[in-house]
């Protein structure tokens, strides 16, 4: 049974170490500034935080419905209430949902220790942004609560379909062309140059 | 509370914490009073700034700003809200304003009551940033106001991009405008494509005569080359507009780079304003050319320091209250913005068109 677990264990962290890898590395790979990619990459992995969350969920329910030892339940249930009601006050500060279920994950016998790094880098990254004015911890801060997936997967998913590729390349064509061409055309509600002569208008017109 | 009063409680807040500071006077402003104090030598000035909630509460006031020097002199300065605001008039700036052809126009009223001016020529391009209510669209109407008391539509030429589509109605059919006040953002990106052609061909025509600035130029040649003032009322929504495409610089941004690095000798200007002053907005190459700022109230120190670079302009009262950085200066000035309404708004676009038909 402990073997089990212990392979259970690892497929989790394993799932989680490969979204984290794949994550750091495309930020690596197709961007510029590659520190604050780094920071952004740990610090954005919320999204499979939550995912551990509710995998933790399910696992203690599975203990429960196996029934195993009563006071094993009693002292995780014990502990998940302790570490809910510490973590609900790391939230209350700006730590998000996603750190929790990392914790939740992290308490878990046996292989805590391997999650419990991660999650402390986390929070640090996460501390730094939030007492710097850097705008550029600010951009981060923007970027990751747009979404990891929505700024750092879904470009993925979409380079290996072949067809979204075609459109994007058509589009960029276009876009290209919109930007370089050069043309003699103007709006066109552009006035001619005013030649008539007018009045400048009196001062005391502006008195209330 | 009288003023001795308010200074003792200062002084005493500092001693509090273990600062000394004695009191040189103070110069009251329409809507706020600056003490000064000389620090004691010794005295570590940064610390200053961070008793700024110290002081409020001692004096039972907020938004309560610190100096911590005052260029040019040996003192350290202590900005208090004024329990009963002036309002500082829009004709009675006018009436002071020289009228001269030139770009150089009212700020409002400083902290020591004296008129504060900017030259736009000089600056020579402005990016405004304030929050709803802080005073910023009537400071760019004031400011427009004053570009067409001095000049007619023969040396003076403007664009106004209006997303709002309510701000900039009353300019509608005034002869000053290139084009009609453009509300769409889908055309800016060929509104700039516009400048710049402008600015080429302003360059060209330099070029044949051997000369360097459009102030030469309208000297020597019969035809008066206008100046030209570009007014954005809200950057963000035209940044928004255009999406920056994989490997290519951002339309927009690329454009207003181009004009704020060369436009100035041709007499070509930008002023940009924005209710956000965020990183994504006001980009870095946009906020590298476009050196002077003025900040009216905004929501936070973060948006105060992109626009300023610096702390300060979360603390200003709205209402016109604003901090004004021209190029190559470190510390902002506090000026209280003059307030014009839209009836004389409508009254000077109304005295322009009614020559015009």
């Amino acid at each position: 049974m402990i073997k089990f677990r212990y392979n259970k264990g690892m497929v989790i962290l394993g799932f989680f170490y490969i979204i984290l890898a794949v994550g750091l590395a495309y930020s690596l790979f197709h961007n510029t500034g590659y520190l604050t990619d780094l920071a952004l990459g740990l610090y954005s992995a919320n999204g499979v935080g939550l995912l551990m969350l509710l995998l933790a969920l399910v696992y203690v329910g599975i203990r429960i419905i196996r029934k195993k030892k009563i006071s094993s339940i009693k002292r995780q249930l014990v502990g998940f209430l302790f570490y809910l009601s510490v973590l609900g006050t790391l939230q209350s500060i700006g730590i998000s949902t996603g750190l929790i279920g990392l914790f939740l994950v992290s308490m878990v016998k046996g292989y805590g220790v391997m999650l419990f790094i991660p999650a402390v880098l986390m929070i640090f990254v996460k501390l730094m942004f939030m007492y710097t004015d850097d705008p550029i911890a600010e951009k981060i801060e923007r970027e990751s609560r747009n979404g990891w997936r929505t700024k750092r997967v879904e470009p993925v998913l979409q380079h290996t379909k072949k067809i979204d590729h075609e459109i994007k390349s058509i589009a960029n064509r276009i876009r290209k062309t919109r930007s370089y061409e050069k043309t003699d055309e103007k709006p066109a509600s552009i006035k001619p140059t005013q030649t008539k002569e007018y009045i400048l208008p009196p001062v005391s017109l502006m008195e209330d | 509370m009288n003023y001795d009063d308010l200074i003792l409680k200062i002084s005493k807040a500092f001693r509090d914490h273990g600062i000394i500071m004695r009191p040189q006077g103070f110069t009251r402003g329409p809507r706020i009073t600056l003490f000064k104090f000389q620090p004691q030598p010794g005295t570590k000035l940064s610390v200053l700034s961070k008793l700024e909630l110290e002081i409020s509460q001692a004096i039972k006031s907020s938004k309560v700003r610190i100096i911590p020097h005052i260029p040019n002199t040996a003192f350290s300065g202590v900005e208090v809200p004024n329990s009963k605001s002036q309002m500082v008039r829009y004709h009675s700036v006018l009436e002071k304003m020289p009228r001269t052809p030139d770009l150089v126009v009212p700020l409002g009223v400083d902290i020591h009551g004296k008129l504060a001016y900017m030259d736009l020529a000089r600056m020579p391009h402005l990016l405004v940033a304030g929050t709803t209510g802080s005073g910023k669209s009537v400071f760019i109407n004031q400011l427009i106001a004053s570009l067409l008391y001095k000049h007619t539509p023969r040396t003076l030429r403007l664009s106004l991009v209006d997303p709002k589509q309510s701000e900039f109605y009353f300019y509608q059919g005034l002869p000053h405008l290139r084009e009609d006040v453009i509300t769409d953002m889908t055309w800016t990106a060929d509104l700039i494509d516009g400048i710049v052609q402008e600015m080429e061909h302003r360059y060209s025509l330099f070029k044949t005569r051997g000369i360097r600035s459009i102030d030469e130029y309208n000297q020597v040649s019969p035809d008066i080359l206008p100046f030209y003032v570009f007014i954005v009322d809200e950057f963000s929504d035209m940044m928004g507009a255009y999406k920056k495409p994989r490997g290519q610089n951002h339309p927009i941004e690329h454009g207003i780079v181009r004009i704020a690095q060369k436009a100035r000798a041709v007499g070509i200007h930008l002023i940009l304003a924005t209710q956000s002053p965020r990183a994504d907005v006001m980009t870095g190459l946009i906020r590298d050319n476009v050196p002077s700022r003025i900040s009216f109230s905004v929501a936070d120190r973060i948006a105060s320091q992109i626009i300023l670079k610096q702390n300060g302009a979360e603390n200003l009262l709205g209402n016109g209250d604003m901090l004004y950085k021209p190029v190559g200066q470190q510390e902002p000035i506090r000026v209280q913005s003059p307030f014009i309404s839209n009836t004389q708004i409508k009254k000077l676009t109304d005295f322009f068109k009614s020559q015009g038909s």
